[in-house]
């Protein structure tokens, strides 16, 4: 049931951290198997925090296994269809999308890990430490290199939206 | 960009999430399977263990004459059997020598534990070794055994290293591996036996490593997909070689760079 409930929102979460929906299946998939044998082990009221730490511990391992994904550094930011009704706004939708999403997959691992965990999980910087096993002051320093690093991936894509940014308008 | 702009990008990033193909009653099947392998090794590595206690202590109480009772080792172990142990000391004609007979040992080896595979032979071995240069210094000769079977190629690992290059103690294997568990043997030597994923599809790496009383320490692994052209889309659902097999391997005398 657990598993049924929190797999969408684990696989959203696997898909931030990797850029590949079947990447972020089989991240999740990994993340339910050690739940199971830890089931017994862990209290009702800390499951999701299990899962949420199994998952980045599963994603930062899969960082490191020689023969993992390459991910897609070609710099070109393939086109994607429009789906809302004004094409124009669904066209910078699609871009900015695509841009967050190609930017993410330049950012090193455990940044990226802290960006996802911070702002689409909106976790407070104690759990994010625990999540990764570091401490808060660790959390906060790989917080800002994160957003650094991904400004300076958009950059590369798309100097005016970074610009744009900085003025605080976006 | 600020954090507003990110949290609405991670938002829009995920407008075109497919539809999800987990399916959780097949993973929690899977798990419940790979735990119940782990508790029928661990229960044949207790039964052997309790064999080899009576087989001890019978003759000691129904024997004619007394004989000294070999106590029943303990059946978990946290230290390293090897604690002390040096690496032996190898000229380099010796260790050319003692690498030539491994390489020519490793495929027979394998045909041995599996008389049933095809193609046996060695894909490539290689000999590092640990530190500055000196009479005793650590090494470790790594091999790989290439073979087909039903499924298709594969590959065995066999590393065969002296006291001093797995820095890794017996009872702290166990750190994020799937399935695993420590025996102790009669010979005070130690079986580590873990799996580990391996990431896409679930792919797993199944490893036995002897810790012998020396100092050498021999770890056989067998894998879920071919390690000489990993493809995430080629994984099949067991190793190649069972548990049994790669104990042969593992414990096989042989396999040592000592003298």
């Amino acid at each position: 049931m657990f598993a049924r409930d929190q797999a969408a929102a684990l696989r959203r979460s696997a898909y931030l951290l990797c850029g590949d929906w079947h990447l972020a299946e089989d991240l999740v998939q990994n993340t339910f198997t050690k739940l199971y044998r830890a089931w017994k082990r862990v209290d009702d009221t800390t499951k999701e925090a299990y899962a949420r730490k199994a998952l980045m511990r599963a994603w930062l391992d899969e960082r490191r296994r020689p023969w993992r994904r390459v991910e897609n550094r070609s710099g070109v930011i393939p086109d994607s269809g429009s789906t809302g009704s004004d094409p124009e706004v669904a066209g910078q939708r699609a871009r900015t999308r695509n841009l967050v999403a190609h930017a993410l997959t330049e950012v090193p691992p455990r940044q990226r890990a802290v960006l996802v965990l911070r702002y689409w999980e909106d976790l407070p910087i104690a759990e994010v430490a625990a999540a990764l096993r570091c401490s808060e002051g660790t959390v906060k320093s790989q917080s800002s290199r994160g957003l650094q690093s991904l400004r300076e991936a958009i950059a590369r894509y798309d100097p005016d939206l970074v610009g744009v940014d900085a003025e605080g308008t976006a | 960009m600020d954090e507003q702009t990110l949290r609405a990008g991670m938002r829009d990033a995920l407008d075109d999430e497919p539809p999800l193909g987990l399916e959780p009653d097949r993973i929690a099947d899977e798990a419940r399977r790979a735990q119940r392998r782990r508790r029928a090794t661990f229960g044949t590595g207790v039964a052997t263990l309790a064999v080899l206690a009576g087989a001890a202590t019978i003759p000691a109480v129904t024997g004619p004459h007394h004989r000294e009772v070999i106590p029943a080792a303990p059946s978990v172990v946290t230290d390293v059997p090897t604690e002390g142990a040096v690496p032996p000391k190898l000229s380099q004609d010796e260790l050319d020598q003692r690498r030539r007979m491994l390489e020519n040992h490793a495929a027979k080896a394998v045909r041995r534990v599996a008389p049933k595979l095809d193609d046996v032979s060695l894909e490539h071995s290689g000999l590092i070794g640990i530190g500055a240069p000196r009479p005793r210094m650590p090494r470790k000769l790594n091999m790989s055994v290439g073979f087909t079977d039903s499924t298709g190629p594969t590959a065995v690992s066999v590393e065969v290293g002296t006291a001093g290059t797995f820095d890794k103690a017996p009872s702290e294997s166990c750190d994020d591996t799937l399935t695993c568990e420590v025996v102790n043997r009669p010979d005070r030597s130690v079986l580590v036996r873990d799996a580990v994923l391996v990431g896409p599809r679930s792919a797993v790496t199944e490893s036995v490593s002897h810790y012998r009383t020396d100092g050498t320490v021999v770890r056989v692994t067998a894998f879920t997909y071919d390690p000489a052209t990993p493809s995430a889309d080629e994984v099949r659902e067991n190793p190649a070689l069972s548990e049994e097999q790669l104990t042969g391997l593992a414990t096989d005398p042989k396999f040592t760079l000592g003298k």
